[in-house]
């Protein structure tokens, strides 16, 4: 009984943890769908050429995303025609590179610049390498699943399932062209619950895996392995995923093993756990195919473990 | 009700209406930091007219998507709260957390540990700075990285703690030579003989109060320090030990992680139960471990002579790093 409590709580934590930041993801999403002017978007991506990777890289210090709030972002992008590698450095690179994010890094590693440096420089580096990976083996089919790619009908305002065209019964075909203000907000309302709700629903479910994960797996365990010398990096890696922290905690987790792992370990266990965790992976399941999702996957996976080993000084 | 819409809105209303219950009944901290929580009744709010909208819009007519399997999770947490009601984390979740929070606060006391740091003697300001002023306006140099943090909003925070949590600080306490802001923190050190004044770790300033423990142990040895807070079986002292702690919440319950004081030897009174709340009553001494990973001995504070009765949980189990 207590398990099944405390598997309760810190599901219900996560996730009130979460919804500011999904609601955040939501309402930037439907702003690109409903407040920007039609086809506007669209020029603008297919302008982004040859500096698109390295500026999508970098895009995450001006857009404040974290990992949840990230994703809905760039799947409206995707819809709207973003060249996937495009969409796929901004997917891997924002989350680290986010303000609150630095802030918090900061905070948690008063003095110790090599972690707030060493996130946003791996985060930025996962970001391009992930972008030419999928530029090069993916090319520039688009990475939604085929329901999701219906997401780019006209009237374009409310997508129920991830991406989805919902048929509206009244038209708003109209609306978007010379549009009231009030029926813009409106459009913008119902764009965002739908958004909010659509994710929320795959990081509930993600979420109840992390929190199982945390109460039923001994932490010891992981700490355990996080002593050997070749499996501390990957185990705090497993263990960053498997915790489904915020982009913004994950930091001051890290910072409760100083000291008692070695500083690549925590770099490894912060930075991946802030680009990747269970209940982002099923959202981006839910709406990436899943050979896409594995070479990003595998990109961040390769980027992240290069950089817990490479780590610069062992520790305090 | 087959269609998607209506269960979309009457997720947001019910989830809406169950974070407003939270925050009405200053439930929120369970589960996160108030720092955290802060924007979450606005959140609650946006939610709510967002379901006012789904609705009518429904209203208005309008068929859309079919419910799966999966919608069934915009209600489970909401069926799962009702009915499991998690109060606070479970003694076994306490205990296998392990001494990674006391490790942290080693750890940020670079150097040797019998040299006062200038880290060290900032962390300690801050709690010190909080006791003597709840309000803002004595804030001290340290304090500026707080309020970088995000969401920080220690106005409508403060507004939410529950009353019990403002207990104002220990009334016996003397100002040590140290300066102004560490009055009341601390009962004067060494004291003058026959004088008895406890120093009682408050959960407001637990975490300021513990750093300042963990980073210099041995300036602290000799003091008689009492706690309240859940017992867990902890070898780190003692093969078969004991730690009372509070669980240190950063973010959210998922990070939470115990931090308290271990006490030796004999242990007086009430006899120790996993999981179970204890006020403790010790004199502060300080023993080297090792802490995993790490190759040389650390220097830890330890409670000595310690006297065990039977307290109730809390009203607020959790203690949070920053003041609040």
């Amino acid at each position: 009984m207590t398990t099944i409590s405390d598997i309760a709580l810190v599901w219900i934590a996560i996730n009130l943890e979460a919804v500011p930041f999904v609601l955040l993801g939501a309402a930037l999403a439907a702003a690109l769908e409903t407040l920007v002017p039609a086809g506007r978007l669209e020029r603008i991506l297919a302008a982004s050429g040859r500096a698109g990777i390295p500026v999508a890289s970098v895009l995450g210090f001006v857009v404040p995303v974290c990992d949840c709030a990230v994703f809905p972002v760039v799947r409206k992008l995707l819809s709207k025609g973003w060249a996937p590698s495009h969409a796929t450095a901004f997917l891997c690179a924002s989350a680290s590179l986010s303000p609150a994010v630095i802030a918090a890094t900061w905070w948690a590693f008063p003095g110790d610049s090599r972690m707030v440096v060493g996130r946003v420089v791996v985060g930025i580096a996962t970001g391009w390498i992930a972008g030419v990976l999928v530029r090069l083996v993916w090319g520039t089919a688009s990475p939604l699943r085929t329901r999701a790619q219906v997401a780019t009908c006209s009237h374009g305002h409310h997508h129920p399932g991830p991406g989805e065209c919902r048929a509206e019964g009244h038209s708003h075909g109209q609306e978007r062209s010379h549009g009231r203000v009030v029926d813009r907000m409106l459009a913008f309302v119902r764009s965002m619950s739908g958004e909010f709700a659509d994710n929320m629903v795959y990081v509930l479910a993600g979420s109840l895996i992390a929190a199982m994960a945390q109460v039923l797996v001994p932490r010891e365990l992981l700490l355990s392995l996080g002593e050997h010398p070749v499996l501390a990096v990957p185990a705090m890696m497993a263990l960053g995923f498997a915790m489904c922290l915020c982009a913004h905690a994950d930091a001051f987790v890290a910072a409760t093993f100083v000291g008692v792992l070695p500083a690549g370990a925590l770099f490894a266990f912060m930075s991946f756990g802030g680009m990747l965790d269970a209940k982002n992976l099923l959202l981006w399941m839910t709406s990436f195919r899943p050979k896409f999702v594995g070479w990003v996957v595998l990109a961040m996976v390769v980027v992240v473990l290069a950089a817990g080993f490479l780590f610069p000084g062992a520790g305090p | 009700m087959r269609s998607l819409g209506v269960w979309r809105a009457l997720f947001l209303l019910a989830n809406a209406l169950a974070i407003l219950v939270l925050w009405a009944y200053g439930a929120l901290e369970v589960f996160l930091n108030p720092r955290f929580a802060a924007p979450l009744p606005w959140v609650a709010v946006l939610l709510l007219a967002m379901g006012l909208v789904e609705l009518g819009s429904l209203a208005r007519g309008g068929a859309d998507g079919t419910v799966g399997i999966l919608h069934v999770f915009w209600f489970l947490p909401l069926v799962v709260g009702l009915v499991v009601r998690p109060g606070n984390l479970s003694g076994a979740f306490v205990g296998s957390r392990g001494p990674t929070a006391a490790g942290r606060l080693i750890a940020t006391a670079s150097g040797p540990q019998e040299q006062t740091s200038e880290a060290s003697s900032d962390d300690f300001l801050v709690s010190d700075g909080a006791v003597v002023q709840a309000d803002s306006s004595a804030r001290v140099s340290a304090d500026a990285g707080t309020d970088s943090m995000p969401l920080a909003s220690s106005v409508s925070v403060s507004s939410s703690i529950p009353s019990k949590a403002q207990a104002p600080p220990v009334p016996s306490a003397e100002a040590p030579s140290e300066g102004v802001a560490r009055a009341s923190a601390w009962c004067k050190h060494p004291q003058p003989p026959g004088a008895v004044c406890v120093d009682t770790l408050k959960e407001r300033f637990w975490y300021g109060q513990m750093l300042a423990l963990y980073t210099e142990p041995s300036r602290h040895r000799g003091r008689r320090l009492h706690l309240v807070g859940m017992a867990t079986r902890d070898a780190t002292v003692e093969p078969d030990g004991w730690h009372v702690g509070r669980m240190m919440v950063w973010c959210c319950a998922a990070d939470a992680s115990p931090l308290g004081l271990h006490p030796v030897g004999r242990i007086e009174g009430e006899p120790l139960e996993e999981g179970r709340w204890v006020a403790v009553e010790g004199i502060l001494d300080t023993r080297k471990v090792r802490l995993p990973g790490l190759a040389e001995e650390r220097e830890i504070p330890v409670l000595r002579e310690a006297t065990a009765t039977p307290a109730p949980a809390p009203q607020m189990e959790n203690v949070f790093p920053f003041d609040y």
